[in-house]
């Protein structure tokens, strides 16, 4: 009995794993689009607030005027300031850094490893002797959330080539497997239970979750990355939280955004 | 820190004016310590004043349950087009700044 | 009681259990390891809560290592180093014990959801 499990196991292990990123967003996309028939799947990127009526009434009306407004216009003079160097930003990303954050994260094939923007930007920093920014700090937000600006109402298009391909799965386990004492997955509240309540929230769905980064949350009073996002989701179910830009997190990013892909960017956002 | 200005948004219908505005302020509570366990001195805005046209229509007293770059929003009667709404403020600091916005 | 067969029927405990409660699964295997290290333990002499604690730690760097650590653990470990910091042996002795078992119930989750998370992705 036991032996027929684990074989069972194995190969639906290694029936996921022969799956490729294409399937993988085919079938993603079918199990919201069967769970959610009265929602398009663009319309996932508002999170909950696709969900409730009442809490998109009052999320629309903080629209208006929205908190992360303050971090846009801080980010905009950041991103515009040279380094000691003369340089700036600008000459470290393609089109001048301009409307380039639907195609993070990417697979840097020359570090064999996942590049999100947040990375992108200290990485640039160093290349021009300049002190990288916390990741948690408002700086890091305030420019992450100007360039995510940029790119509001572009499509995601993430791209998975082969040697990517490693990060790509290792990503996918992490957004399966159980993890922490009240062994919960990722999947399980944004995939199985998606649309159900946690305690008094709806839990949003997985399609639509990297769309809006990154984002002001209300608990945070300042904007904040997804990574931030993870860690807390993570020590919620009882897991140690990784640090922002760990390998792992990264993977993450690059899985959850791959299955996003297609779907329209929507950040910085307001959330809870 | 370098004071902000107050960011403003009016709306006209009918004579009613619906003014929105937004705060940069770190709305400290004095409660709060820094990573080495110092406390983080109390600095939050203490008074709101808002006119119309010169006159005075509210007056606000806030104290630190008010959170961080308030966000504040009120409803302005017998308004009407290239009217005048000023919102100022005052912080326990003794440092001001306002915001002015012409309806249109 | 071998700790072969223990870990073979934490295993059948688990999977069996599958999506049952989470709380029932989890309050299954620490029961389980209980059992098994009160058994070992009844042997030989009292461990210090200096070696357990250092095994724990092992234990739980190890969980880390393949991201599956728990704050539970994270937390025992703190206080039993606070405990034999202010001299309190029994004490700290027994939250040691604590971040051992917690910290071996996340090096087992690492091991279950190896091998079952694919059973998840939708198809």
């Amino acid at each position: 009995m036991l032996n027929r499990l684990m074989i069972m196991s194995l190969l639906l292990a290694a029936a996921s794993l022969r799956a490729d990123p294409p399937s993988d967003l085919k079938a993603f996309r079918a199990f919201f689009e069967q769970r959610f028939a009265n929602i398009e799947i663009d319309d996932h990127r508002d999170g909950a607030y696709a969900l409730d009526a009442a809490k998109r009434e009052q999320w629309l009306s903080m629209e208006d005027f929205p908190p992360y407004e303050i971090a846009i216009e801080a980010g905009e003079a950041l991103f515009a300031e040279s380094f000691a160097d003369g340089s700036g930003y600008a000459d470290c990303f393609e089109n001048s850094g301009i409307g380039v954050k639907q195609t993070f994260p990417r697979f840097d094939q020359a570090a064999g490893a996942v590049l999100t923007l947040e990375l992108a930007i200290n990485q640039c920093r160093q290349a021009h002797s300049e002190a990288p920014l916390a990741y948690a700090s408002e700086a890091m937000g305030a420019l992450s959330a100007y360039m995510a600006y940029t790119s509001r109402g572009k499509a995601f298009a993430i791209a998975v080539p082969p040697e990517g391909l490693a990060a790509y799965n290792a990503g996918k386990a992490f957004f399966y497997a159980r993890r922490g004492q009240l062994n919960f997955s990722c999947a399980g509240c944004h995939v199985t239970s998606a649309g159900g309540m946690l305690r008094a929230e709806i839990l949003s769905a997985s399609v639509g979750h990297a769309t809006h980064w990154p984002t002001y949350r209300l608990k945070w009073e300042q904007v904040g990355s997804l990574h931030k996002r993870f860690a807390e989701c993570n020590e919620q179910v009882g897991a140690v939280g990784l640090a922002e830009q760990s390998p792992s997190y990264r993977n993450l990013e690059y899985f959850l955004s791959y299955m996003n892909n297609g779907m329209t960017l929507n950040g910085p956002a307001t959330r809870k | 820190m370098a004071v902000k200005p107050v960011k403003m948004r009016g709306k006209l219908a009918d004579g009613l004016a619906e003014i929105k505005a937004l705060m940069p302020h770190p709305m400290e509570t004095g409660t709060r310590r820094t990573e080495a366990g110092e406390l983080i001195p109390a600095h939050f805005i203490q008074e709101v004043i808002c006119e119309h046209n010169g006159a005075l229509v509210l007056r606000a007293e806030w104290g630190t349950s008010v959170s961080k770059n308030p966000y504040f929003a009120f409803k302005v009667a017998e308004a009407k087009a290239g009217d005048e709404v000023v919102i100022r403020w005052l912080d326990n600091l003794g440092e001001t700044s306002e915001g002015r916005l012409t309806l249109k | 009681m071998s700790w072969g067969r223990l870990r073979q029927l934490e295993g059948q405990a688990l999977r069996a259990l599958g999506g049952v409660g989470a709380w029932a699964g989890v309050l299954m295997v620490v029961g389980v390891l209980t059992l098994g290290l009160n058994a070992s333990n009844s042997q030989g002499k009292a461990p210090s809560a200096e070696a357990v604690l250092a095994h724990a730690m092992s234990v739980h760097d190890a969980a880390m290592a393949r991201d599956h650590a728990w704050v539970t653990t994270r937390r025992a470990l703190a206080r039993a180093q606070d405990l034999l910091d202010a001299g309190d042996e029994s004490a700290s002795l027994l939250a040691a014990q604590q971040a051992l078992q917690s910290a071996q119930a996340s090096l087992n989750q690492a091991d279950v959801e190896a091998e079952s998370w694919p059973a998840r992705v939708p198809k």
